[in-house]
């Protein structure tokens, strides 16, 4: 039996409508500057789960390490994401009638990534990924929190 | 706002090939990365600009307005 080596890593998600057509979100994990899309928050999330796992599959089968093989997202995405972390509060806690107020969410995307010890050219699993927790997803709302408050 | 069948068409010019295939299809180019491509619509999926940035900065398109206007 080969020796797995299990590697995890984690990357941040953020999601926000589209400028130019509020009805598609973009989720764009920063780390890996990897972007897809939904018709709804939730959708984007594991539309941009399956794209992160793929394109870390297919590096990982080039022998590369993702996380050093990508650039990161330009810098004003993760100004956008320090904003949002600082002002945002928990998805969770957004009442349902709140929630078309929602301009941005924040996720840390966790990646499992198993391959072998040694003798690097055996078949690789499809590593995996899921929000770490799923529910700590942090939203800004628009004017939530007052004449203070500031847009994602 | 552009279609994927748009972003592939526009893609090709600079040497960057869509393979198709599974619930995410990826723009692939030698030398490069793969870009995964949300396909939830096929061809007819449209294409944020987010995306289309995204896009040029995996594939070193500096141009982004240059390959807009071929969308």
């Amino acid at each position: 039996m080969a020796l797995m080596k299990r590697e995890v890593r984690k990357a941040w998600v953020l999601v926000t409508r589209e400028e130019d057509a509020p009805h598609i979100w973009v989720a764009h994990c920063l780390e890996l500057d990897i972007v897809s899309q939904g018709d709804s928050i939730e959708h984007a999330f594991e539309a941009v789960l399956e794209a992160v796992a793929m394109a870390v599959h297919d590096d990982l089968a080039d022998g590369l390490d993702p996380f050093k093989a990508r650039k990161e997202a330009p810098q004003d995405d993760w100004d956008r994401l320090f904003r949002l972390l600082r002002s945002g509060v928990p998805l969770e806690s957004v009442p349902s009638e709140m929630r078309s107020k929602i301009s941005c969410v924040a996720a840390q995307l966790k990646l499992t990534i198993e391959k072998p010890a040694s003798a690097p050219k055996q078949k690789l699993s499809d590593p995996l990924s899921k929000l770490v927790p799923p529910l700590w997803q942090i939203a800004a709302l628009e004017n939530l929190r007052g004449p203070d408050s500031q847009r994602c | 706002m552009p279609r994927l069948s748009d972003m592939k068409r526009a893609a090709k010019a600079y040497g960057v090939d869509l393979v198709t295939g599974g619930k995410h299809w990826k723009f692939t180019k030698a030398g490069c990365r793969t870009y995964p491509v949300p396909a939830h619509n096929g061809l007819k999926e449209e294409i944020s600009d987010t995306y289309v940035r995204g896009f040029c900065r995996c594939f070193g398109i500096t141009d982004v307005d240059k390959f807009r206007s071929l969308l």
